[in-house]
């Protein structure tokens, strides 16, 4: 019988080339190839984790490859709830790009299936704030690269500019309120555990600097004094909510004594 | 007017990320977080929450204007219950109460040596702790190594897989128990060795009885089950003792907390409302908040 780790990797394989074709169509137009394409790795991606779930018997967000398997989870249900609720459907090929992106880090790293979920995590907070989280991150990954774009065509061509820009607000609209609840549920869950709401742990206050810029981004976006600083403050974000997701928990220095829970 | 209130928002937005940056950024031998207890940043704070009350009051469409306020209030909010909290809050940490002993207290020393009467007693009077089944590390001899033997690989009692790999035979999980414990240690072929790691808990709980006002009131205390007595927060932060003797508490008194909790809230409807409702039943979609 294959163990769950082989299970994972192929299911992983999968969703990796169901989002790269997708990426691809979409980029070329073929957009129905490219939406069943972004479907197919989204079901593979969703058997991931539910594998993962099996194999360890919690919310499997216990490591690095548990997080990025339900990051990549997050993009397609965004992506069409802006395409239906707001017509972006020019998105899709950025939400199937990035969708990919994260999927590549578990493909290499061990895979540990069997994570023990500590005490402290057995809180009913646990899944809405990491959800919520990861649905902020899903977004705000896709609102930087839009936002890059928008940076580089603003001389070139404005209009496709406006475009851009119109998609990164669109994208930071959706990420901000996660990122207050996830933020801020954060706090109500510290409270009941540790008997604090903020311990200004270097996670917590990464976490509070990542906020607070995005929060900045909608404050340049309304001053017409301050419009032109927009951009910059949504990509100065997405790097304080890299150093909030990546390097608090791999870089020993800035390390994170009350959130040291994930490998 | 508008404008100026939100280029003044955005001066006092960036004066705190970059007081935040100086807490978040380690330095040798130092607490960098000292710096948010500093009065050029409690000052930094104030002025936010003094421009977020004045927001508030610039004229807007009535919807727009309650999830505007409930946003940008709620952050004040929140601010003056942190506020009431570091001025009023009452904390005692690393309290230990021996379990089943009848031991009850009522009156307890904070860290700063005074003696803090909680108006009601409090006892521990039994516990229990259970485990996930245990992660073993495989060493191999190595007479170069340090102690003479080099970690090989985890072995997870778990995954069958992994008792497949060590020297001299596939193992079973009956071959690492003893009597129904796990041992600590197994010789294996070759002079190679499987240790036990600590083992993490699964899940451990006390049950405490209180006593106010006359009144006795048995409950579970647990991680994330604080128990609530009196005003006073109790939490279940550890265990210890050879055969789990004593469970250490926290007391907690929080006068702000209420505020805290409800300016959260504010916060979190008031930015779903205004970044996800409002834009919605707009018209032009596209426009910025």
């Amino acid at each position: 019988m294959p163990s769950f780790d082989a299970i994972a990797g192929l299911l992983l394989g999968t969703a990796l080339a169901g989002y790269l074709a997708a990426d691809v169509w979409l980029r070329f137009g073929k957009n129905r190839a490219g939406h069943w394409a972004f479907g197919l790795g989204w079901c593979a991606n969703a058997l991931t984790v539910l594998v993962n779930w099996l194999a360890c018997g919690h919310p499997p967000f216990g490591s690095m490859v548990h997080v990025l398997a339900a990051v990549s989870l997050c993009f397609l249900p965004a992506y069409l709830f802006l395409r239906l609720s707001q017509g972006l459907s020019w998105l899709g090929a950025s939400f199937a790009f990035t969708s990919f992106v994260p999927l590549l880090g578990p493909l290499f790293m061990e895979r540990d299936m069997f994570w023990r979920r500590m005490p402290a995590l057995q809180s009913p907070w646990f899944v809405p704030h990491v959800m919520a989280y990861l649905i902020a991150y899903a977004l705000a990954t896709v609102g930087f690269l839009l936002a890059l774009r928008a940076l580089r065509a603003q001389r070139a061509a404005p209009d496709q500019a406006l475009k851009l820009i119109a998609g990164v607000d669109a994208v930071a609209r959706l990420a901000f309120p996660f990122m207050t609840f996830g933020l801020l549920s954060g706090a109500l869950w510290a409270e009941t555990a540790w008997g604090r709401y903020w311990s200004w742990d270097s996670k917590e206050t990464w976490a509070l600097i990542m906020w607070l810029l995005y929060a900045l981004y909608f404050h340049c976006r309304r001053s017409p004094a301050l419009r032109r600083f927009a951009l910059p403050v949504q990509i100065a974000g997405y790097a304080a909510l890299i150093v909030t997701f990546l390097f608090v928990n791999l870089i020993p220095r800035l390390g994170s004594v009350l959130h040291a829970y994930t490998k | 007017m508008r404008d100026r209130l939100l280029s003044a928002g955005a001066v006092a937005t960036v004066a705190l990320i970059l007081f935040l940056l100086a807490g978040a950024i380690p330095v040798p031998g130092g607490n960098a977080a000292i710096v948010f207890q500093t009065p050029a940043f409690l000052a930094a704070a104030a002025a936010g929450a003094a421009l977020l009350l004045a927001a508030c009051f610039l004229r807007r469409p009535p919807l727009r204007q309650i999830a505007f306020a409930l946003a940008h209030g709620g952050l004040v909010l929140l601010m003056a219950g942190a506020f009431i909290d570091w001025r009023g809050e009452e904390r005692i940490d690393g309290v230990r109460l021996p379990v089943g002993m009848g031991h009850a207290i009522g009156k307890l020393r904070d860290a700063a040596g005074r003696t803090v009467d909680l108006g009601f007693t409090l006892e521990v009077t039994d516990f229990s702790v259970s485990f996930y089944d245990p992660v073993y590390s495989l060493f191999r001899p190595d007479a170069s190594a340090p102690g003479g033997e080099r970690f090989v690989r985890k072995i997870d009692s778990r995954v069958p897989a992994t008792l497949r790999q060590v020297p001299g035979g596939a193992l079973d999980v009956a071959d690492l128990q003893d009597q129904g414990h796990w041992v600590p240690e197994r010789r294996l072929a070759d002079g190679w060795i499987l240790r036990k790691q600590a083992e993490i808990p699964r899940w451990f709980e006390a049950g405490v009885r209180t006593t106010c006002d006359g009144v006795g009131r048995s409950a579970g205390l647990a991680v994330n089950h604080p128990v609530w007595v009196n005003g006073w927060q109790v939490l279940l932060v550890s265990y210890g003792g050879e055969a789990m003797t004593y469970v250490e508490l926290a007391f907690k008194k929080s006068p702000g907390r209420r505020f805290v909790v409800a300016g959260i809230w504010c916060v979190i409807a008031g930015v779903f409302w205004l970044c996800l409702v409002l834009p919605l039943a707009r018209k032009d979609r596209h426009a910025v908040l």
